[in-house]
């Protein structure tokens, strides 16, 4: 009997440390990305607010999400693809290139999904959603920040500084016409 | 107090002996204190959810103003307490249902907190359903650790929001897994049978198979897994669980009632014009084709193993061979809606006939209900003047008023 309770409280040590290395795992995975990042500046387009269980988060658009291909068939709203990220003449992000399948050098590529396909003459505009599209927020701060509309002139810049390390990326932080709105 | 009166009053008339009646006293006075210690259960139970919740609100608040690394540690500190706490149980406590129950619940809150946590500090954009596959699995060992019954209970629910959640993707087929971990603790308690919480259970365990058959909804073969399962159900309700009402036994009635509606579906010329399709089994149909084969394997078991082996009840189930033998056929010939036709109105009869033998309404109205609606529905769908469709409505209404007056005198005179 004892020894039964013995090997009970055991198994349960065991499984204590599965459960918080999960835990542990998730936490340096994603703290790893914003260690080790390279820092890049997605421009807003607009924000909008949302409220879930987990807390009060801005749902964030992004300006470059597009990228026009020509001859480029295969491609479908919803399909996941990775795209590699740049940075532009102003120093904000951009997507450079496209790939169906992850490249085996994964420095600044990130998965995302396809929104919206349009074709205008013989190119084709593809619309992706990025996976860092969420920023929770202190529910006082959001209060405030609601009525803020965005804007994008050089003085009051909107936009998101993600860290981007080996296929993830993750929101460092979160302007907003020049403030810093929280990390 | 009653009781009091009622033992001393059959000491003073020398029915029961001095020690009977203090045998007898001392037997309830221990019923009320299980029965109180069970509302203890439940009260601390409840407390335990809303303080998991309450945790979860306050995280939602978002304090900005720790540093990443601080909020990183924060997250652990929920999951770590309830994991001390239930070292603490299992050591020292281990008796106690209440603790018992209470320590695997709060640990399992803790691994979705920190699981929230985790994603608020970093922002991560995932899939709810993402965050309960990992609660699930981490949480399903503390179920047998903990022998918590709630949590189990709990967990089965959280499985069925996954399954909703994922009803057309192919990881819906992590179901099968939690399924297969809960079903074998439901399997534990079914054995030992002493808790109202096994009603429950029940409920829930028909619940998750149903849905994820529906899940599957796409091809003939989970039809037939269908029909597997209702006729499994009833097996199971009538020869393994004592207990009659639909409330305590539903599988002999889920069961009984999935059987009927599927042979009725079955009585229409139209349905089996579609199943002409039905054997060229285009697609992904393999995992359908091994949950039939284990679902087959299963009722054969269950129906050579059965306890009472003349029981009249039990030829309901044979009908899974009948429905199988209908398939085939209905592949080759379009005569098999009659047969469907026949077997509904056979297995109506036949209720009635085992209602009116063991005095039981309920069987009776339901192979009643069961004619009527075989006829109803006909009269839908064929080209029949609304004249005479109103009139087979009305007679068939006076009948079932009337044979049911009629049943109920005459139970009512026999007992």
């Amino acid at each position: 009997m004892k020894n039964n309770r013995r090997f009970l409280i055991s198994i349960f040590i065991l499984l204590s440390m599965v459960q918080c290395f999960f835990i542990a795992h998730r936490i340096y995975q994603n703290n790893r990305v914003l260690k080790k990042g390279k820092v890049f500046l997605f421009e807003l387009k607009q924000k909008d607010p949302r409220d879930i269980f987990r807390g009060k988060y801005m749902e964030l658009n992004y300006k470059n999400d597009t990228i026009s291909l020509k001859n480029f068939d295969g491609l479908q709203v919803g399909q996941k693809i990775w795209v590699k990220i740049r940075k532009n003449k102003e120093g904000y992000a951009f997507i450079d290139s496209l790939y169906m399948v992850p490249p085996q050098d994964l420095t600044q590529i990130i998965p995302v999904k396809i929104t919206n396909i349009n074709i205008i003459g013989k190119k084709k505009i593809i619309q992706v959603k990025f996976p860092f599209d969420k920023f929770y927020i202190n529910e006082f701060k959001m209060n405030k920040l609601q009525q803020v509309p965005v804007t994008n002139s050089p003085v009051s810049a909107s936009y998101a500084k993600v860290r981007i390390w080996k296929g993830r990326g993750i929101v460092q932080e979160l302007i907003i016409n020049g403030k810093h709105i929280g990390k | 107090m009653s009781l009091k009166k009622d033992l001393n009053e059959l000491l003073t008339q020398r029915i029961i002996s001095e020690e009977t009646a203090h045998k007898i006293a001392n037997y309830y006075h221990q019923k009320a204190g299980e029965n109180k210690s069970r509302l203890l259960t439940v009260f601390a139970l409840l407390g335990v959810l809303l303080i998991g919740a309450g945790i979860l609100l306050i995280i939602a608040y978002n304090w900005d103003m720790f540093s990443v690394s601080q909020k990183s540690i924060l997250a652990f500190i929920p999951l770590v307490l309830g994991q001390i706490f239930g070292f603490y149980v299992l050591k020292y406590k281990y008796h106690s249902l209440t603790w018992r129950e209470s320590a695997a619940l709060i640990i399992s809150f803790g691994i979705i907190i920190a699981f929230v946590l985790t994603s608020q500090i970093y922002h991560l954009n995932e899939d709810f359903s993402h965050l309960l596959l990992w609660w699930i699995l981490l949480s399903i060992p503390l179920i047998y650790l903990f022998k918590s019954q709630s949590l189990g209970l709990f967990l089965f629910v959280l499985s069925n929001i996954y399954l909703f959640q994922n009803f057309h993707k192919p990881s819906k087929y992590f179901f099968l897994l939690f399924l297969f971990f809960l079903l074998l603790y439901y399997y534990q308690i079914e054995k030992t049978k002493n808790e109202p919480i096994i009603y429950f259970y029940r409920w829930i365990v028909s619940f998750s198979i149903l849905i994820f058959l529906f899940s599957f909804f796409v091809n003939p073969i989970s039809l037939l897994s269908l029909m597997g399962i209702f006729s499994l159900m009833f097996l199971c309700g009538v020869n393994k669980i004592k207990e009659e009402s639909i409330f305590k036994n539903p599988y002999k009635w889920i069961g009984l009632v999935g059987i009927i509606a599927l042979f009725l579906a079955n009585s229409f010329r139209s349905f089996w014009k579609e199943t002409d399709k039905f054997f060229e089994l285009e697609g992904n149909w393999k995992p359908e084709l091994i949950i039939l084969s284990i679902l087959i394997l299963f009722y054969l078991y269950c129906l050579l193993n059965k306890k009472n082996k003349n029981s009249e009840i039990d030829s309901f189930s044979y009908f899974f061979i009948l429905f199988i033998i209908f398939y085939i056929l209905g592949a080759y010939f379009s005569f098999t809606f009659v047969l469907a036709n026949i077997a509904v109105l056979g297995i109506g009869l036949r209720l009635m006939m085992y209602g009116e033998q063991t005095k039981r309404l309920d069987f009776f109205n339901l192979g009643l209900l069961s004619v009527l609606i075989l006829i109803i529905l006909h009269f839908f769908s064929n080209d029949i003047p609304f004249i005479y469709r109103g009139i087979a409505f009305i007679l068939t209404g006076s009948f079932l008023i009337g044979i049911n007056y009629f049943m109920i005198r005459r139970f009512g005179n026999e007992k």
